[in-house]
């Protein structure tokens, strides 16, 4: 695995997960290495809603069967922004994940 | 004894409390914002994550934010997530605001004076803290 590691949601925009943010989501009940993919698999394919505190908070959700500890569905918080040393380039990426029931 | 660590860069506060590992941990979304993690059975509370940690205190100061999202969980698990924040170690870091004439509850995120405990924490953006 490299890192950062770069996917595109499905509306075209590129999101980064570095692993600093990695090890964060680990803090999360259930969250380990075996959940990556479907951290990723979320942000490719998962509709986006934005937070409603904070305007530049992207959340993608999405279901997974037998997730740990009784949970449901895998969840991603993406910060948007556009990189300050040029305006028309966005810098996407990953707060954390979790897990919900 | 819980831990309790706020990311900077993220703005994310989580608290672990303690319990017994690899029984289930259900992660409850109460908004948007803010994820209690509760053992169904035994009814405790295990875990907490609040995203967007310090606009949600000052948010949720002038306006209590709705607890909207936990009206999707099963009446069992709503009667269980209201019973915990309203007690602590929960009631700790939320306060519930309730009226009669709402249709959902709300709460108030307490604001918590974040104070590092391990040096060598410090220079990573994960901070561990001590709730005073």
């Amino acid at each position: 695995m490299t890192w950062p590691i770069e996917v595109a949601d499905r509306y075209g925009h590129t999101i980064y997960m570095t692993e600093e943010r990695w090890r964060h989501a680990k803090l999360h009940p259930g969250i380990d290495d075996s959940i990556l993919p479907k951290a990723l698999s979320t942000l490719r394919t998962s509709k986006r809603r934005l937070d409603r505190i904070y305007s530049r908070v992207f959340i993608y959700q999405k279901g997974f069967p037998n997730l740990p500890l009784g949970n449901r569905q895998v969840v991603v918080a993406v910060k948007f922004e556009f990189d300050p040393l040029d305006v028309d380039k966005e810098n996407n990426f990953v707060l954390t994940a979790y897990l919900r029931h | 004894m819980k831990e309790i660590y706020y990311d900077a860069e993220g703005d994310i506060l989580t608290i672990d409390f303690p319990r017994i590992k690899g029984k289930k941990e259900l992660g409850l979304q109460l908004a948007d914002n803010i994820v209690l993690y509760v053992n169904p059975s035994e009814e405790k509370a295990v875990h907490m994550i609040f995203i967007s940690y310090s606009r949600l205190v000052e948010y949720t100061r002038r306006t209590p934010l709705k607890l909207d999202m936990l009206a999707s969980y099963p009446k069992r698990l709503q009667r269980t997530a209201l019973k915990l924040i309203q007690q602590p170690p929960v009631s700790n870091f939320l306060e519930l605001k309730t009226s009669d004439t709402e249709t959902y509850h709300a709460v108030r995120v307490k604001k918590l004076i974040l104070k590092p405990t391990i040096l060598e924490e410090q220079q990573r953006s994960t901070t561990k803290v001590s709730l005073k």
